[in-house]
């Protein structure tokens, strides 16, 4: 990373991940909008929302411009996917802890996003939290965590729980 | 009485009756034909029919628009059922008018565009007239199609300059002081176009989108090592365009080369490449000098290309529309002819599923959408019901509307235990939650959520050491910061009660390993 000065706006393209209905959409919308969506919405292909986030004290850059493409279908896997993989300096895998048997179709996808992106920053997002009176992650999905050096962050769309804060966990760690 | 008192009582009766007795026939009689005339459904009908056209016709005469408040829901229903039902017979219906409006439509856009040829041609000199058709000739271009050009004028909206492998914007020129604010998604969705494009019309990674035609506008990509150009334009492109388009290209490359290989987000070093782009903005103001330098490609070949750009412009619309429909709605068609079918599919599908009955799920349909409506036991099973729907029926769009009772008023014995025995420690001199305690905390959260008639009292203690005062403050600064992360949470903040109580033994006696230092729940109805 090149030094920058204050002042200087930085830009990157990061890709929400997670299989159908595990909320990446409503987390989006939550954040860039501050809404909480109840409308599912078989998207095709991707959306792509904008979020400036800052200022970050003591960072290469005072703003940071988060371009977030929010990717659908991905657990197809097809060709035009792994294209919109191309380029991001972040992901935020999404799960949802009602549907443990999505975990493996994560692996397949996440491997062939970090193929594209070997040097990409990550963060997991249990989402639904609401619907918990506790955090329990499932092993699996803590092993696959450490294998991405990811931190596990329970979220919830609906409410709002820690959504800006992976956004801004995940600015300040393009940044520093 | 005698015979003869009778018989005068008789005639008394009749002297004094006879005409009630005539008038009581009559009304009979008249009571009957109104009987016989509306059991005639047919002449009710005929009767009602007058009356009630008058009572309309007076009515719109008085207030049109009462009329036509009342009437338009009922026509708006009328014509969208008749719409699904007769498709072709509305067709049908609408053509006359549709299609002459727009034969009306294409013709006023042609008697302008003649206008200006005319106009042009009557006020070019003789001599501009004679370097026209020379100029025609040299470059090989029409007069007509000069003159076309002159007519439609070319310009240059807006050029994008943007990072080929991430699709972030690098730099933005436009024409227009007003311009478009959504760069930056404007880039990224042009950048996903041409990935889409690539990796479904072309089996290599070299092939790329060029050209994406929008109503009277352009986009023209021209592709590049690192980053590629898109310009927005309008009018009739000149021949020499591509050329400049891809000479920009290269001199962008080449003054740019060295952060454009590195490039990591940073778009500072990019601050000077409006002074490139805007060479640009010249040919719309150059066309025709342009043309004529540097013409290589005849009329036919022109209109050719431009037939090629159109379809495959057209044959990426149609992938576009189409694909994700096969994709995600393979029967849509059919889907919004057998909607019955599908909700009874559907109906089945839950009532397999969920252990509570679905019978109380209703289905609303919205064009294509499915609205799903009615109670259901509670929240994990309103959106377990919705997903359930959208992955078992390939609808695009599935708007739960679902509700559950809650049991807002009436907490549970022991949701309101386990809030109470929450108890949050903190060490010396220490207002902030650790770690631990955030998560203990954010436990609790759903299930205050879930109650939102209580109010959630936040009791604030300190320990013995210290004076009175400042423990009175530190109490009240845990139980404020508790506090604020269930509000940060969601909460309502109007349910959160502060309470700071020093170094006072608690309520209840409740010491966690005994640690003073701590903030404790309690829980009452709200008011």
């Amino acid at each position: 990373m090149t030094s920058a000065q204050n002042g200087v706006v930085y830009s990157k393209k990061i890709c929400m991940l997670g299989t159908f209905g595990v909320g990446k959409s409503s987390l989006v919308k939550r954040f860039v909008h501050g809404i909480f969506d109840d409308t599912y919405l078989s998207t095709i292909g991707v959306q792509i929302y904008e979020k400036h986030l800052g200022p970050f004290p003591g960072a290469c850059s005072n703003e940071l411009n988060l371009v977030i493409w929010d990717l659908a279908n991905i657990e197809k896997l097809t060709s035009a996917t792994k294209t919109y993989f191309g380029g991001a300096a972040a992901a935020i895998v999404v799960f949802d802890l009602t549907r443990h048997q999505t975990f493996d179709e994560k692996r397949i996808y996440l491997q062939a996003f970090r193929d594209k992106n070997p040097r990409a920053t990550y963060i997991f997002a249990t989402n639904k939290s609401d619907l918990f009176a506790t955090h329990e992650v499932p092993a699996p999905l803590t092993a696959l965590a450490k294998s991405y050096a990811a931190p596990c962050v329970r979220t919830s769309a609906k409410t709002g729980e820690n959504v800006a804060r992976i956004f801004q966990m995940l600015g300040e760690s393009l940044l520093t | 009485m005698s015979q003869n008192q009778l018989d005068a009582l008789h005639r008394l009766r009749t002297i004094i009756l006879q005409g009630d007795e005539k008038r009581l026939q009559q009304l009979e009689e008249q009571l009957e034909l109104l009987r016989e005339k509306t059991d005639d459904a047919d002449e009710l009908l005929e009767k009602l029919d007058q009356v009630l056209v008058e009572a309309l016709s007076h009515k719109a005469h008085d207030s049109k628009a009462e009329v036509a408040d009342a009437l338009a829901p009922v026509i708006g229903d009328a014509i969208k059922h008749h719409i699904e039902d007769a498709k072709e017979d509305m067709v049908d219906a609408l053509y006359p008018v549709i299609g002459s409006t727009i034969r009306r439509s294409i013709s006023e856009a042609m008697k302008n565009l003649i206008r200006s040829v005319n106009e042009r041609i009557d006020k070019a000199l003789s001599f501009q007239l004679l370097f026209r058709k020379i100029q025609a000739r040299v470059s090989g271009v029409s007069e007509a199609e000069l003159l076309l050009r002159d007519s439609i004028p070319f310009n240059v909206h807006e050029i994008f300059l943007i990072h080929k492998e991430t699709g972030l914007l690098l730099c933005h020129v436009s024409v227009e002081k007003s311009a478009n604010v959504n760069q930056e998604l404007i880039s990224g969705m042009l950048t996903a176009i041409r990935d889409f494009a690539r990796t479904a019309f072309t089996n290599n990674e070299h092939g790329e989108l060029s050209h994406i035609q929008y109503e009277e506008l352009d986009i023209h990509l021209e592709d590049g090592k690192h980053a590629y150009l898109a310009v927005v334009t309008s009018g009739v492109v000149p021949t020499a365009f591509p050329d400049l388009l891809k000479r920009t290209e290269q001199a962008t490359h080449k003054r740019f080369a060295k952060s454009l290989r590195s490039f990591d987000g940073d778009t500072s070093p990019y601050q000077d490449a409006p002074c490139v782009l805007r060479k640009l903005f010249s040919t719309a103001k150059n066309g025709h000098e342009s043309t004529a330098a540097g013409a290589s490609v005849t009329p036919w070949k022109s209109l050719l290309l431009l037939a090629a750009v159109a379809a495959l412009v057209f044959s990426l619309i149609w992938h576009f529309r189409s694909e994700p429909q096969r994709e995600t709605a393979p029967n849509a068609a059919e889907t919004m002819a057998n909607r019955s079918q599908v909700v009874k599919e559907i109906t089945e599908h839950l009532s397999a599923r969920f252990s509570f009955d679905t019978a109380n799920i209703k289905y609303v349909w919205d064009g294509g959408v499915l609205i799903l409506t009615g109670q259901v036991p509670n929240e994990v099973d309103r959106l377990a019901v919705a997903r359930s729907v959208v992955e078992h029926s390939s609808i695009p769009m599935v708007v739960n509307n679902l509700t559950y009772e809650k049991a807002e008023h009436d907490m549970p014995a022991a949701v309101r235990g386990q809030i109470e025995n929450t108890v949050l420690t903190f060490e010396r001199n220490e207002t902030r939650l650790n770690t631990t305690e955030i998560s203990r905390l954010r436990a609790l959260i759903p299930l205050i959520q879930a109650y939102p008639e209580t109010e959630i009292y936040l009791n604030g203690y300190g320990d013995t050491q210290g004076n009175e005062a400042a423990n009175l403050k530190i109490s009240k600064l845990r139980a404020e910061n508790a506090g604020s992360l269930l509000i940060d949470s969601g909460v309502d903040s109007t349910r959160i009660i502060i309470l700071g109580w020093g170094t006072r033994m608690p309520q209840r006696g409740n010491v966690r390993n005994g640690n003073r230092r701590r903030v404790e729940f309690s829980i009452k109805a709200r008011q």
